[in-house]
């Protein structure tokens, strides 16, 4: 059973970004994990190897480029680690939430926007070829991800008859709204993988371009970038268990436990799918996100609008 | 209102954050001072700025865009009130939403969904 | 003190490494990455990654001061290290690995290069810097053809030129709007990179306008270490050169758990590990590619035309109907399926195509070719077609001085 959802006093706000960042240091740990074993290295040491690289990355140098655009540079580079706090600011745990805006939905989706900013500001800072082509990948990818991320974002909301995301969650008493709203719930994670720069739509730092956003960014700016992104991804995969899976809803454990079990599950997945399948162009991505992924999230949209007008 | 103060303190604790870390790794980089260097070209020195009116071939696409997200300002309020206001607001929604894929087909047949 | 050198010891698990490599010496860097897999480091991707550079092999004049370039770009705490054989390899590793702890010389090191004056390396850069510009602009002009280009860049005088670096020039793009040109040269040290090659690009945004393509040469020809000469040690190279070749396209397609798995063959060819088990496991991973519906998808429409296709695709297959139908994903199923093939056969059979066909004068061909391959294909794009070349560099710098235009 789900208790209705209280907003906490402003002075928990401090743990939230501790609690992210533990959430992408799991991440990472997985990931590096992930890698030991695929070259046939014992896991623990993978699991470490997290903090070899911020450890490393803490004792580097950090480096500019000859006329960079450097405050630009660094907004970009420290904003998206800004943007994922903000993001889970909304994400309810269990019963408490340090922001009950009735705009929840809204808000995460301003947040995914300002990405797009970030990761082009990134590249266009550096004053560097591969970089610069890095930043506009993912502005081409972006233009491609992003209206079927919002018209994903939009149907448990239309479902719930509320923007709030506790509205959205106590919705799903029944039903989780993965169950019959199983391709907004699609769509929304490969948005996330998406914004986030990763795994298969992880083109703007690809090695072709030599890292691209990353190629000429050391020291604790990269620390900052590298930590943006699994932050990113992690608000992301907690946005999705209030959105799709029933939120703290859950047996035997309480509330906010569910939550951060499911969200530890969404987020492996994200890594885990992260070397597993080739890279998709954004050049050819565009043709598929507009004529078969978007008219597929309308179609969720009417399906769950005509559903939610009969019941 | 107490809501927007949680955002201002995580906003506060996030920016604090990210000065300490910068002050910290002052202290344990091998430098405090950056390493100017030119951009990592393969190894060779750059002949010009990168900075540059870039040529964004997927332009067009950004065009069918801009009209789809503008659709979206009606979409929020849209989705909090269809299951009041019933059938009609679907249909309306909907015949609006169609006449912008028609527009989005028109412009994949126009090629502008493929740039290379 | 105390906090550093925790930091030190703990960074030293996972040193990330640039790898500079010289035509011919692909077995070094083999090995090398091998090393580094078994240590859990890392390959770096550009300079500023990178705590280690690493050069494979005997770089001639060009080539060193292209490295030397790239030392400079390296961030710090840094070091180098050459590797020319394997005896030493995890000795060299080790001893740099003590380098980059050693927090003093570090932190003398980078004071060293902040401050000019003690230093000689930033007056030497400049005039390195100043005659590339020149060599840049005379080449580029003759094959641009652009007269107004060409005035542009002669009348920079007067332009801004902020760190001494002038601004882009503008130049007609294939839609007729004017649109900012760079000049990037690709190679002779990126990731997933034929050795030495190098492509002079002239960029409109990620559109190559045109391309150059030359190689640079190892210091000497006659240092290449060339491996004996019998039949069994030539099979073995040729398995180990397709499992790269394939680990180099399969990276740069973004799949990264099939590029180390044939990264992974091509080390256990390398080192001599069982060589039953290798047909199974080769024949394992070119299904994997073969069923993969996105990499069919990603690498769709990406030909090579008429280039490599004659002596490789067709190792125990027909051959193919159109040669338009041919792209680069069929060159790698290729690759593998010849991989697969000769890790089959005895000792005593003539690999099937390679006794034929002249490898520098295919790779002479392929290198003519690039320019015209490489036309209107954006970066990405151009980058696969170079990987899916499987460029034998080593056999141009053997023959002769390697450059085309």
């Amino acid at each position: 059973m789900t208790e209705p959802i209280v907003q906490v006093s402003p002075g928990w706000a401090v743990l939230a970004p501790l609690g992210l960042l533990l959430f992408a240091l799991a991440g990472a740990g997985l990931n590096g994990a992930l890698v030991a074993r695929s070259v046939g290295r014992p896991l623990r040491s993978g699991a470490r190897a997290p903090i070899a690289e911020v450890a490393r990355l803490l004792r580097q140098r950090r480096q500019v480029t000859i006329a960079a655009d450097v405050l630009l540079w660094r907004i970009g580079a420290g904003g998206l680690v800004v943007v994922a706090t903000l993001k889970i600011l909304v994400i309810p745990l269990g019963p408490w939430t340090l922001a009950d805006l009735d705009v929840g939905v809204v808000w995460f989706n301003t947040m995914d926007v300002m990405i797009w900013a970030l990761f082009w500001l990134v590249g266009w800072g550096a004053n560097s070829a591969h970089a610069l082509v890095g930043g506009y990948r993912f502005l081409s990818l972006a233009v491609s991800y992003e209206l079927p991320l919002m018209f994903a974002l939009i149907t448990p909301a239309v479902a719930a008859r509320s923007l709030r995301v506790g509205d959205v969650v106590a919705a799903q008493q029944d039903l989780w709204f993965v169950i019959w709203m199983p391709v907004a719930f699609l769509i929304f994670c490969g948005s996330v993988i998406a914004f986030s720069s990763w795994g298969p739509f992880a083109t703007a730092v690809g090695s072709d371009i030599a890292g691209g956003l990353l190629t000429d960014v050391s020291g604790v700016d990269r620390l900052l970038i590298l930590t943006g992104r699994y932050a990113v991804l992690t608000a992301g995969a907690a946005f999705a268990v209030p959105l799709f899976l029933g939120g703290g809803a859950g047996p035997l454990l309480p509330d906010w436990l569910w939550m951060i079990v499911k969200t530890a599950l969404v987020l492996a997945a994200f890594v885990a799918i992260r070397y597993r399948v080739p890279t998709i162009r954004p050049d050819r991505f565009a043709e598929v996100a507009w004529i078969i992924v978007l008219p597929a999230a309308l179609l969720q949209v009417l399906v769950v609008a005509i559903i939610v007008m009969g019941s | 209102m107490s809501a927007y103060v949680s955002v201002a303190v995580i906003l506060g604790v996030a920016l604090a954050g990210i000065g300490g870390l910068y002050l910290l790794a002052r202290a344990t980089s091998v430098s405090p001072d950056p390493l100017e260097t030119t951009p990592y070209l393969s190894g060779w020195a750059p002949q010009e700025h990168a900075l540059s009116r870039f040529h964004a071939r997927w332009y067009p696409l950004t065009i069918i865009f801009l009209a789809f997200d503008v659709e979206m300002l009606f979409m929020y309020p849209w989705a909090v009130v269809v299951a009041n206001e019933g059938p009609s607001a679907v249909i309306e929604m909907f015949v609006f939403l169609g006449l912008l894929m028609v527009g989005v087909v028109w412009a994949w047949r126009e090629g502008s969904l493929r740039w290379v | 003190m105390g906090v550093t050198s925790l930091l030190a010891r703990w960074a030293s698990t996972c040193v990330h490494v640039l790898i500079v490599e010289v035509p011919g010496w692909d077995e070094s860097r083999m090995l090398l990455e091998a090393e580094l897999d078994r240590r859990g480091w890392r390959i770096a991707l550009s300079p500023a990654d990178a705590d280690l550079l690493a050069v494979c092999g005997m770089p001639g004049v060009e080539l060193r001061t292209a490295s030397d370039l790239l030392w400079n770009q390296l961030p710090g705490p840094r070091t180098r290290v050459s590797v020319t054989t394997p005896v030493t390899l995890s000795a060299l590793l080790d001893a740099a690995v003590a380098h980059l702890g050693d927090d003093s010389r570090q932190r003398n090191d980078a004071w060293v290069r902040s401050h000019p004056v003690a230093d000689k390396d930033p007056t030497a850069d400049a005039g390195e810097h100043e005659s590339m510009v020149h060599d840049g602009m005379s080449t580029e002009d003759a094959d641009h053809g652009g007269m107004e280009h060409g005035d542009m860049d002669h009348g920079g005088m007067d332009m801004p030129m902020p760190g001494g670096i002038p601004l882009a020039g503008g130049g007609d793009d294939r839609d007729g709007l004017e649109m900012d040109v760079l000049h990037v040269p690709l190679g002779p040290v990126l990731p997933h990179w034929p050795p030495g090659l190098v492509v002079d690009c002239v960029l409109q945004g990620d559109v190559i306008v045109s391309a150059e393509a030359r190689v640079l040469e190892a210091s000497s020809p006659e240092e290449v270490p060339t491996t004996a000469v019998t039949d069994a040690a030539d099979k073995r190279r040729r398995i180990v050169r397709l499992c790269d070749d394939a680990a180099k396209l399969l990276a740069l397609a973004g799949w990264q758990t099939a590029a180390q798995t044939a990264r992974r063959l091509r080390d256990d060819e390398l080192l001599g590990v069982d060589i039953t088990d290798h047909v199974a496991a080769l024949d394992r991973l070119r299904r994997r590619v073969e069923r993969s519906m996105l990499l069919r998808w990603s690498l769709k429409g990406i030909y090579l035309g008429e280039i490599g296709v004659g002596a490789r695709a067709d190792t125990g297959t027909a051959p193919p109907e159109n040669l338009a139908s041919v792209d680069i994903r069929h060159h790698l199923i290729g690759w593998l399926r010849e991989a697969a093939f000769l890790a089959g056969t005895s000792s005593g059979v003539q690999p099937p195509e390679t006794s034929g066909a002249d490898p520098a004068r295919e790779a002479q061909d392929a290198l003519a070719a690039l320019p015209e391959l490489l036309r209107g294909a954006d970066l990405g794009t151009a980058r696969l077609l170079i990987a899916g070349l499987g460029l034998d560099t080593a056999a141009l710098a053997q023959t002769h001085e390697g450059t085309h235009d």
